[in-house]
């Protein structure tokens, strides 16, 4: 889905990673190359810009300006050419933008997947039916159940997934006819950037039955199936039980941007598909970017940007991630001594 | 601090004249325009976000006129950010800001779209205007002093917590009524009108130019290239009668 807005910005693209690529990155280290080199009180006018590194547009656009207080004289940078001065601001906005009026898709500043909406034509609908909640999608009907909690389509409008509910258990489904059964409230789920898995978070383990039959049970035992009932757990489309997890919520699982697998956090321990990937302290999803393969990953912070071999690079001002050719390639963007604009490509 | 009469109104003839064509000014757009429906879903978006977090206008620990001026401050920021919040890169510019400092690049920053530089001057302001048992009783020590990468990193980090963005709106609303609060106002709605303002705007502008800038048309929900501008403290007014209409009815933090 792509922005109408025309963003006035450092729109890196495909074109940069053509450029890194013909560097012919060693293994380990990065390749660097220099894209625009300001000239003396020159500067980049970030406060109208949009810094973004990105896999599709396929120029470069840079707006300075010579002054201090943004009354130019302004330049122009795209595709490789410099043009100006200009004496206005709109005349510079002008030159850079001519023929654009959308921006590319962006990856913005989080690096967990946030998915976009569904095409109007590929919204669920939840009816009363057979005695129970039905959902009906592309033409199929999903349940009937005792109530549905939750609808959700891929942007692409090719899946929905629900949550849904019966007396004596709940359910998690797609409507390629995957489900999972539990007991236990489900919370909330997330799905893949391909749409294709997907997790639902849950609370405690017992079903509404399960529920009404506890004020028979003795004190005690009361208490303990209460206090079990706290427990969360997460459940995968295809089966896979994780927990149970005493601290854990909707911030605690994720997909990333960057592949389909499913991460989650428990205490300073990052899991990935279920398994132990690592010890992070508290990571934010936002600034954790895994590759494709699985085992290679950068994490971002201001002061840095980390690899999982340990090299550390000084903090970037935007990040690509994508596969190639089997590898994973890292793609960033900085400002190197106030003057040189430099992309840097590590494929791993 | 805020516990002595607010509404001191002691203006001359012509000041009388001058702030009741304000008044006119602000009740004539303020009434022309229907900024709920302008802005709407983000217009509901931002209301319910300040309902659901009444946290926000507790931890403000202000007096009731204090407290909706406050939100209704930053109400506008509010709207825009839910508008802009999916398009937002700000990332970059924060590493830049660190890297650099805010000569380089300045920005807006979370749910009230504060800048680096209007932190820094209440930072400073802070140090500057307020002793240390004012500093007590409002129960944030003094911030440490000088710009380098390790502090303007704080900054950021303060920045990015809605729990300090609030912090700041608190000491926004202090350091203005240090540094205003012998203004003559004409009444609530042109105080509201006066700090939000100077808030959108730079507070450290001084009565003359904030005054002069009260009128502008400014305000915008685009990420770029906006088609209308409206005037951030109409907005911030509108809003600020819709929680004194729904104070009336029942009783809530806000």
């Amino acid at each position: 889905m792509r922005k109408k807005t025309a963003f006035l910005g450092i729109l890196v693209s495909s074109a940069l990673v053509l450029a890194g690529a013909a560097s012919s990155a060693p293994a380990q280290e990065p390749a660097r190359t220099v894209l625009y080199s300001l000239e003396p009180g020159e500067t980049i006018m970030y406060a109208e810009s949009l810094i973004a590194l990105n896999a599709e547009a396929a120029d470069v656009i840079l707006v300075t300006t010579k002054s201090k207080d943004d009354q130019g004289p302004f330049f122009v940078f795209r595709a490789g050419t410099r043009k100006g001065p200009f004496k206005a601001l709109k005349d510079a906005m002008a030159a850079a933008y001519d023929g654009r009026d959308q921006a590319p898709e962006k990856m913005g500043d989080c690096a967990s997947y946030t998915p976009g909406p569904a095409p109007d034509d590929a919204q669920p609908t939840t009816v009363e039916e057979k005695g129970g909640q039905v959902v009906q999608f592309k033409g199929k009907t999903i349940g009937p159940h005792l109530m549905v909690f939750s609808t959700r389509v891929t942007p692409d409008g090719a899946l929905a997934y629900l949550t849904a509910s019966d007396k004596n258990k709940a359910w998690f489904e797609c409507s390629d006819g995957r489900k999972v059964s539990f007991g236990g409230i489900p919370l909330d789920f997330k799905f893949s950037p391909d749409g294709k898995t997907a997790a639902v978070l849950v609370q405690g383990s017992l079903s509404m039955d399960d529920m009404e039959q506890l004020s028979k049970l003795p004190p005690e035992k009361m208490m303990a199936a209460y206090q079990a009932q706290d427990k969360k757990y997460l459940y995968r489309i295809d089966g896979n039980k994780f927990g149970p997890f005493d601290s854990f919520d909707s911030y605690s699982f994720w997909f990333p941007k960057t592949s389909n697998d499913l991460y989650f956090s428990v205490g300073d321990r990052i899991f990935q598909n279920g398994a132990p990937m690592m010890k992070a302290g508290s990571l934010d999803p936002c600034n954790f970017y895994p590759g494709a393969d699985g085992k290679s990953y950068a994490i971002f912070d201001y002061s840095n940007i980390t690899f999982n071999d340990g090299k550390k690079y000084p903090s970037p001002l935007d990040i690509l991630v994508y596969p190639e050719k089997g590898k994973t390639v890292f793609k960033w963007i900085a400002l190197e001594n106030n003057k040189d604009l430099v992309v840097y490509q590590r494929t791993m | 601090m805020f516990t002595r009469e607010r509404c001191r109104i002691r203006p001359s003839f012509a000041a009388v004249f001058v702030f009741a064509g304000f008044i006119v000014a602000s009740a004539v757009s303020a009434r022309a325009e229907d900024y709920a429906a302008i802005f709407g879903k983000k217009y509901a978006e931002a209301d319910r976000f300040l309902r659901q977090n009444d946290w926000i206008a507790a931890a403000l620990c202000l007096p009731a006129d204090e407290r909706r001026i406050a939100l209704a401050v930053v109400f506008p920021e509010v709207i825009r950010f839910s508008a802009v919040e999916d398009a937002i890169q700000v990332r970059g510019l924060k590493v830049l800001y660190i890297q650099y400092g805010r000569a380089y690049v300045d920005f807006s920053v979370g749910r009230f779209q504060m800048k680096p530089s209007f932190i820094e001057h209440l930072e400073s302001d802070y140090q500057r205007l307020f002793s240390a048992e004012e500093k007590a009783a409002v129960g944030i020590p003094a911030f440490e002093r000088g710009d380098t990468s390790e502090l303007r990193e704080n900054r950021v980090l303060r920045l990015d917590d809605l729990i300090w963005q609030v912090r700041y709106l608190r000491l926004f609303m202090l350091v203005m009524e240090k540094r205003y609060g012998r203004v003559a106002f004409a009444g609530i709605e042109d105080r509201l009108r006066f700090y939000a303002t100077a808030f959108n705007a730079g507070y450290a502008s001084g009565e003359p130019a904030l005054r002069r800038m009260m009128n502008e048309r400014r305000f915008h929900t685009a990420l770029l290239f906006p088609k209308t501008t409206y005037n951030y403290a109409d907005v911030a007014l509108f809003f600020f009668r819709s929680l004194s209409q729904k104070r009336s009815r029942r009783p809530s933090a806000i």
